[in-house]
Parts: structure tokens; C-alpha cells; sequence
């Protein structure tokens, strides 16, 4: 574990998943796995069935549109319904823009991993890339911002404080700083974050297929 | 019909098309550009300069947006505040039909004024 701990060990919670990890690295690296499904689909039915896609991409950011190509046609294909595959793709768009915003790629041996997975009834989108040793106000901004969004009871309170700040920010400001509370407002997830031993920031996203407008 | 220019970055095309009392901005296709801004910005602050000059009220019609980014959300937010305390009249039209556009656009409703100057308006399909 690296300077910074996950985000929910600190609220006494636990991750109610399992994660692997590829060894592999490099850029342009594909893997779409699926486990046995009890019901064929990973909707209402599905219990402890494993399914993921797994990619090693490069500092490119052409390669997003990739990645939401295949989230959407991976989900479309569990039988997931509209909204939650549009939310879904949105959470894994804007997680992969922020790794390759904030992401180190002076090794190219060292690509950005994107991984989704469907465990338990939750959609899991996780981000990892390695950081920088210059990388510490990023990660304090980002475990700030994590902090900040989760004192909101509804994170559309969150959005909307959010919106009013960045709007009062001058036109020639290009910082967004939606994406995370995108994420939790409209992809309905709970963001997290954890840096491992190798300085890699693993940045994840987890929204419930039953909740709320999912299903 | 009045003029219509095309404006088109990657994805992303907004159509500009101005009107005796109005200005507006049909966007279409995706806007997922790392620096969304650098492209949009400029458009709308022209917009909102000429439309001040005339008069006009200024529309933007994102029914036929397929996705934006966070960062595309920022450069429309931006002049919709200052829409909000100058004297520009903007109306943003959503699919509210679409989920992703209601959640969105819905939210934008904090920049409306008691007086319509600045309105955001879901369309049914």
C-alpha cells in the first residue's frame, strides 16, 4: 500500500469484490473474458458470475472511443438495459480521460489498464496507470474530491455545487473537474481509489444494476 | 431560413443558424475531444457577442448530441452564467426522452432566470 489508502478502508467499509490483476502490459492489449452466467444475462438473475473486459492501452486519446465501443457492445450484449449501458460507458470514458490527463506513459512498457467487470450485481469499472513522483497534488486533489462528494447525502447536490463553481471560473479555465461527480451523480457509482507498492493509481467505479433507474 | 454556417471538430458539428430574432446552434454527433473548449469556446462567445449586438436570443439545441464529455459540459456552463447576470437571452434545448440528456441538461435549470432570459427546455421526440 502505497502513501495513499483506499478511500473506503478509511470509512471501515469493504470491497465486496474480487480483482485480478494481468501481468501483461503495453499498449493496445485485449481481453474480453466472460464467466458462466446462471441466467445467461447479467441483469436481475446473475449472482456470483465473473465477467470482464480487460484492456492495456497506450497515452492515446483516440483509444477512448475504443473503450466505450466495447463497454457499450460488452453490456448490450449482458442484457443490461439502455440507461445503465449510456451510464456505464459515460463512467468508463471519463475514468480512462482522467488516467490519460493525469497518467505517467514516460515507459512504454507501462499502459494505462482498463477493467470491467460485472460481480455480484455491480458493474465495476476500474482505471490504472502508473503515476509520477510529482503526481502527490493530483492525489490529494482526487482523494479531496472523493471526500467532497461523498459529505453529499444525494450526489446531485454534489453536481449542482459543483456546476456553480466551475461556471464562476474564467472562460479561458479549460480545468474541468466534473468528471468524478459525473460519475457519481449520473453514473449512480461509488468512486474509489487506492495507490499500490509500483506507485500505480487504481481508480474505480462502482455502480448496482439494481438501483434506482437501472433496471 | 436565414444563414447557416457549419462548424466541425472531430466528432463534434454545430450548425449556426441565424435567424431575424434568433441564433442558434444545432449540435450533433460527439464531442469527447481531450480540450473540448478550445473548440467550442470561441464559437459561443462570438454567438453571444453578435447576438448581444442584435438582439437576439441565442439557441442551443442538443437533441441530436449523441454524448459530450465532462469537459464539454464546462465552456457551455461558463456562458450560461454569464448569460445569467448580463442581459443575453439563451435558451438550451434537451431530449429529455434520453436519459443521459435529461440528467444533464436537467441539472443546467440553476442558470434559469425568474424572467425566461435564460431557459432550459426538455423536448419530447
Amino acid at each position: 500500500m502505497g502513501v495513499y489508502q483506499k478511500a473506503d478502508e478509511r470509512n471501515g467499509r469493504e470491497r465486496s469484490y474480487a480483482r485480478t490483476r494481468k501481468g501483461s502490459k503495453g499498449a493496445g492489449k485485449f481481453d474480453d473474458r466472460e464467466g458462466p452466467t446462471p441466467q445467461g444475462k447479467a441483469g436481475p438473475g446473475a449472482t456470483a458470475s465473473r465477467k470482464a473486459i480487460d484492456m492495456t492501452l497506450g497515452p492515446h486519446w483516440d483509444q477512448i472511443e475504443e473503450v466505450r465501443r466495447r463497454t457499450r457492445a460488452f453490456l448490450k450484449n449482458q442484457g443490461l438495459s439502455k440507461e445503465l449501458i449510456d451510464a456505464v460507458t459515460m463512467v468508463s470514458s471519463e475514468l480512462v480521460e482522467n488516467g490519460m490527463k493525469y497518467g505517467c506513459f514516460e515507459d512504454p512498457e507501462n499502459g494505462l489498464t482498463f477493467n470491467l467487470n460485472i460481480v455480484e450485481k455491480n458493474v465495476i469499472v476500474e482505471v490504472t496507470h502508473p503515476t509520477s513522483p510529482s503526481a502527490a497534488p493530483h492525489l490529494r486533489r482526487l482523494d479531496k474530491t472523493i471526500q467532497w462528494i461523498r459529505g453529499f447525502q444525494d450526489p446531485f447536490q454534489a453536481y449542482l455545487e459543483k456546476l456553480k463553481e466551475v461556471a464562476r471560473r474564467p472562460i479561458t479555465d479549460s480545468e474541468s473537474g466534473l468528471g468524478l461527480v459525473r460519475i457519481a451523480y449520473e453514473g449512480k457509482s461509488i468512486i474509489d481509489f487506492f495507490v499500490a507498492e509500483d506507485n500505480a493509481l487504481n481508480v474505480s467505479a462502482v455502480a448496482g444494476i439494481e438501483k434506482g433507474l437501472w433496471r | 431560413m436565414g444563414e447557416t454556417r457549419t462548424f466541425t471538430n472531430n466528432s463534434l458539428e454545430i450548425k449556426v443558424t441565424e435567424n431575424e430574432d434568433s441564433i442558434k446552434l444545432t449540435w450533433s454527433g460527439k464531442s469527447i475531444d481531450r480540450e473540448p473548449g478550445k473548440f467550442i469556446s470561441p464559437i459561443l462567445l462570438d454567438i453571444i457577442k453578435r447576438s448581444t449586438d442584435a438582439g437576439k436570443r441565442v439557441i442551443l439545441d442538443f437533441c441530436r448530441l449523441a454524448y459530450m464529455n465532462s469537459s464539454t459540459i464546462t465552456p457551455i456552463i461558463k456562458v450560461l452564467e454569464r448569460a445569467k447576470k448580463g442581459k443575453n437571452k439563451i435558451t438550451v434545448m434537451y431530449e429529455k426522452s434520453l436519459r443521459w440528456q435529461e440528467v444533464n441538461f436537467s441539472a443546467l435549470r440553476i442558470f434559469e432566470t425568474t424572467d425566461q432570459r435564460v431557459e432550459i427546455k426538455g423536448m419530447a421526440r
